[in-house]
């Protein structure tokens, strides 16, 4: 979730009431925000994906402000027309379809609200904009603008000056050099690139990467333009209206560009009835609509219509206003309650199972340990003198837990190794999940896995567990003797019930017990816990 | 202070032995030669007689240092260091190259990398080689010889050999120090009593079959025994910390009359993600937060892989891609074991509670509050009659039963994609004083419940993590500990007693 850091004088400010910090951190986590913490100048929140809205200053105090009872309602937003025009070329189609735009007039920026205006730019690009691939946004100076525009597409032969660059270079270059290039040039993978170009064939952006040094904003711009553009048309046409009424809380005006924005209210449906049987309330209309108007919201009791602003990304079903109702609500007033209906416990079989095998094994005086399903090659197989087939994991970003472990053993090994220094005997038991390949499928087999490591510790000793288990169970097994190279040859066993093969048992080998870095006699058992169940049943 | 009568019949046979040639200002070993005993056997005589109060030991320590189990393998195979630094020689200088020739594990690659950086005995580039204090350094023996030379007595090593000492034991197990303790009789009173009292009594030592079958007991006296004495540890085995407390919340469930859900480790990114509506490209479904498993996963049948593909499209706008969708990965959260449990509901099984508490996955570097297993409690009530109020009630139950009060739980708005209206818990922290988040919850939203159940009924669901109660509960600071499976740790821990 996405972290930002609010002026706070800022914010309060455009909250319109001085509110203490007890009071900002008791509400700010009932808003539905999560509070980091508040200092003298900041306030640190996570906000929560759903609501791009709420990234910068203005959204956040906005909000709060309507959460508080200081503005309530909903906030209508003036769009002015204008002439301002602009060419799509159908070129960008198969690049980047979409594109939309507007003129925000009269801002008068200082050093904190133009900063917040960058900010809440790179938020929106990092989440709502999935890192600029569905929506990326450049702002411009309207006066070194000349209209009409075109959004159209340039090869990479094409010359521009990148913002921060001192000269005209190639767009080749750009994305190879640029810093912006380097990170976003996975993102334009055609032969051309879009670009946003002026009457006079000024470049304004190249998007999703980098905007022209020659539009560039400056704390004196007074007019500003906005460009998105991206691969979903509502998600570009929600950033706009998030971009635009946050400018218009800074004292802008805001100018049609083609026909947008559009920031008439947006209208769902409500089922009052429904509604308040999912919270489990009674509230009548005008509670509705009182609670509605704290969050932002107008609910209309004629026609049962919420209408809600059109910078809220948020709004899929009706479940989405019940919640910001809940909220206006208040969770910490819902009266808690529990149904009287009549359900019928019931354990998991094998989970029952797994908890018998465990007592029998403390019975026989194992301690139990517990390691991670996820491993490495090298302990699975290359320590254990033997070759097994590992489940690889593509992308972990651990080298030492890079595979799902195919047996239980090793992951004993491990532990018997970090414990060299602890008192001996030790016997330990461990049952899990293990992972083996079969055709396309990964089946997941729960295994017990035992080891006995003292300095007199055999083959006996072992057999002698594993009986009593088998005993206990009123199994019986038949031994084998079997080759595996991780155990001492002629002194390890294949074990199996009604001819289904189930166990390993044997004296580990000493090159083995060496590789884990110990020098004390380890038997140890591998029992298929999955199939003993089904023998059972 | 004892009577004297009830110390002499306690005496063990050992100590009687010892008494006898007990003389003031003598060691265990003086005793041991003039008595013919063992040292041992004469030490643990002498430590019973001083919790009787009849002699005091007065401790001097000696310190002698002898070769540790790396030190005999490097004196054998080379130091890492030096193998290291010969591979290079020996004209390698890719560090895999090396580790090969060396013969080296990663550990060993480490130290040795990390002590030739140090002391400048190489430069490390894109290739790596050698400097010239590093080509001294391959013929020099100080360490070899030093090793050579154990077992010594710390206090006469010279200065020199006290430096090499110092070097050798900042590394794992080369050097090991063996503290003697000698211990010097100091006999009092009661002491100089006993060792002329008459020693020989004919007392019933060890109580044997023999002994009671020929009534020999009658007419003898038992040996008196120090009951308050310590003995040696003794360790019950139990379960592992974390199956006992995922017993003990399983436990919780239960009683409160939910049905336990199994479900695999490998899933496909449909039902870990799409059938709980989050977009194909919301950032939990990233590289860096999911572990993908080599492969590719079967969708189930047809006519729901279609329906969660129309909700995906119609809300969240874009062109739903089935390839994503087989993906292979490790499960992010339970909650697909609680999608795939929905998909099986039958009209007959409704209402029903379900819960599960199993381990997920997320692709982190393990650091002292991140895991990349963590143990999920998860459940979930499907009852058409269900609202917002019954899931704070559920929870508020389970929290109360796990020892929290009532004024100690609260609810308040979180976001998750498959739930709508959402929640997360906060527990008190009666020793940091403060709210800790414990999970999160919510009713899950229509184009989650719909393609699953083929109808809109309320579900409220839930999902907490376990690790943060068990290591509240234990003391533990660093999350890793739960799983380190110390033996020592695990031995003398108390069992989950809520």
């Amino acid at each position: 979730m996405p972290k930002i850091t609010l002026n706070k004088k800022d914010t309060l400010k455009l909250i319109g009431k001085n509110i203490s910090d007890k009071q900002l951190s008791e509400a700010i986590p009932l808003m539905g925000t999560d509070l980091e913490h508040i200092s003298k100048n900041e306030i640190e929140v996570e906000i929560f994906p759903n609501r791009p809205d709420m990234l910068s200053e203005e959204g956040f105090a906005r909000a709060m402000s309507s959460f508080l009872g200081i503005k309530t309602g909903l906030k209508t937003y003036k769009v002015n027309k204008s002439n301002y025009k602009y060419k799509v070329d159908s070129k960008v189609k198969s690049v980047r379809p979409y594109c939309t735009a507007a003129v925000v007039k009269g801002l008068k920026f200082n050093k904190d609200s133009l900063l917040s205006l960058m900010n809440l730019q790179d938020k929106l690009h990092t989440t709502h904009g999935r890192n600029r691939k569905k929506v990326a946004m450049g702002v411009h100076d309207l006066s070194k603008i000349r209209f009409p525009l075109t959004y159209t597409t340039k090869p990479k032969s094409f010359k521009f000056r990148a913002l921060e660059d001192r000269q005209e270079k190639t767009i080749q270059r750009i994305l190879e050099e640029h810093p912006k290039g380097k990170d976003y040039a996975h993102l334009l993978n055609k032969k051309e690139v879009p670009i946003w170009i002026d009457a006079k064939d000024q470049v304004l952006s190249m998007p999703p990467i980098i905007n022209s040094e020659e539009t560039k904003v400056t704390i004196d711009t007074k007019d500003i333009f906005l460009d998105l553009t991206g691969t979903d048309p509502i998600a570009i046409d929600q950033a706009l209206n998030i971009l635009v009424t946050a400018l218009v809380d800074r004292g802008g005006k805001i100018y049609s560009v083609n026909n947008t924005p559009n920031l008439n209210p947006k209208k769902i449906k409500i089922n009052i009835n429904r509604l308040n049987k999912l919270l489990g309330t009674n509230l009548a209309k005008s509670q509705i609509s009182k609670l509605a108007s704290k969050m932002g919201l107008s609910y209309s009791q004629s026609n049962s219509t919420m209408l809600y602003p059109a910078y809220r990304a948020d709004i899929l079903s009706e479940v989405d206003i019940t919640e910001d109702i809940a909220i206006a609500y208040g969770y910490n007033n819902f009266k808690t309650s529990l149904p009287n209906i009549s359900t019928i416990a019931e354990e998991e079989p094998f989970e029952r199972f797994k908890n018998q095998i465990g007592e029998i094994c403390i019975g026989l005086n194992l301690q139990e340990v517990s390691s991670y399903h996820l491993s490495n090659k090298e302990d699975e197989t290359t320590k254990m003198n033997t070759k097994v087939q590992t489940v690889k994991v593509i992308n972990s970003i651990s080298n030492e837990y890079n595979v799902l472990r195919p047996w239980i053993i090793p992951s004993l090994m491990n532990i018997l190794k970090i414990n060299r220094h602890n008192e001996y005997p030790q016997n330990l038991f461990e049952m899990g999940k293990v992972f083996i390949r079969k055709g396309i499928n990964i089946e997941e087999p729960t295994r017990l896995g035992i080891t006995l490591c003292n300095h007199n510790t055999d083959f006996t000793e072992a057999r002698k567990v594993l009986d009593a288990i088998f005993s206990s169970l009123g199994l019986i097994p038949k031994y084998e003797n079997t080759e595996h190279d991780s155990f001492i040859p002629g002194r390890v066993a294949r074990v199996s019930i009604n001819n289904k093969k189930v166990a390993y048992i044997g004296e580990l080998h000493p090159e083995v017990i060496k590789n884990f870095n110990m020098d004390m006699p380890v038997a140890a058992i591998e029992l298929n816990l999955s199939e003993i169940h089904k023998i059972l049943n | 202070m004892k009577k004297f009568d009830e110390v002499l019949e306690s005496l063990h046979p050992l100590e009687r032995q010892v008494l006898k040639h007990l003389k003031d200002n003598q060691t265990a070993r003086d005793i041991a030669k003039t008595s013919n005993m063992k040292e041992v056997e004469v030490m643990r005589a002498l430590q019973w007689l001083e919790t009787k109060e009849a002699l005091n030991l007065e401790q001097t320590k000696i310190d002698t240092i002898d070769i540790d189990k790396n030190g005999t393998d490097y004196l054998e195979k080379g130091f890492p260091e030096k193998r290291f630094l010969k591979a290079i020689l020996e004209s390698s200088k890719a560090l895999d190259k090396i580790r090969e020739i060396a013969k080296l594990d990663k550990d060993e690659t480490s130290i040795s990398l990390g002590f030739l950086k140090r002391n400048g005995f190489i430069n490390l580039g894109k290739e790596i080689s050698l400097t010239n204090l590093g080509k001294n350094y391959i013929n020099s023996t100080i360490n070899e010889d030093f090793l050579k030379s154990l077992p010594k007595e710390k206090s006469k090593l010279s200065t020199n050999e006290l430096n090499i000492l110092k070097d050798l034991q900042k590394r794992k197990e080369i050097i090991k120090l063996n503290t003697k303790k000698i211990y010097t009789v100091k006999i009092n009173d009661l002491g100089k009593k006993l060792s002329q009292s008459k020693l020989n009594l004919d007392l019933i030592d060890s109580l044997t079959p023999e002994i009671i079958k020929t009534n020999s007991w009658k007419d003898k006296k038992f040996r008196r025994y120090d009951v308050s004495a310590s003995t040696g540890a003794s360790y019950a085995a139990k379960r592992h910390i974390v199956s006992q407390a995922t017993n003990n919340i399983r436990k919780v469930w239960l009683d409160m009359g939910f049905k336990e859900m199994p479900g695999p480790i490998v899933e496909s990114s449909f039902w870990n993600f799409d059938a709980l509506f989050t977009p194909q490209d919301h950032p939990a479904r990233e590289m860096h937060d999911t572990f993908f498993v080599e492969g590719t996963a079967k969708l189930p049948d047809k006519k729901l892989v279609n329906k969660v593909k129309k909700e995906h499209e119609s809300k969240w706008n874009y062109k739903w891609d089935e390839k994503i969708a087989k993906e292979k990965i490790l499960r992010t959260h339970t909650t697909v074991v609680s999608a795939k449990t929905l998909a099986n509901l039958k009209d007959a099984d409704i209402p029903s509670k379900f819960f599960s508490v199993s381990k997920v996955f997320r692709n982190e570097a393990l650091d002292w509050s991140h895991l990349f297993e963590l143990i999920q409690v998860e459940g979930f009530v499907v009852d058409p009659n269900a609202n917002f109020r019954d899931l704070m009630g559920y929870l508020k139950q389970f929290y109360k039963k796990l020892g929290y009060n009532e004024d100690q739980i609260r609810f308040r708005p979180g976001y998750f994609p498959y739930v709508e209206p959402g929640l997360e818990i906060d527990v008190f922290h009666p020793k940091k004083k403060k709210w800790v988040e414990l999970g999160g919850a919510g009713i899950l939203r229509p184009e989650v419940v719909i393609p699953l159940l083929g109808k809109d009924i309320p579900v409220l669901a839930w999902g907490q993590g376990l690790e943060r109660g068990i290591s509240q509960y234990y003391d533990i600071t660093d999350i890793r500990d739960l799983y380190k499976n110390d033996l020592k740790q695990l031995r003398t821990s108390k069992v989950w007693l809520n």
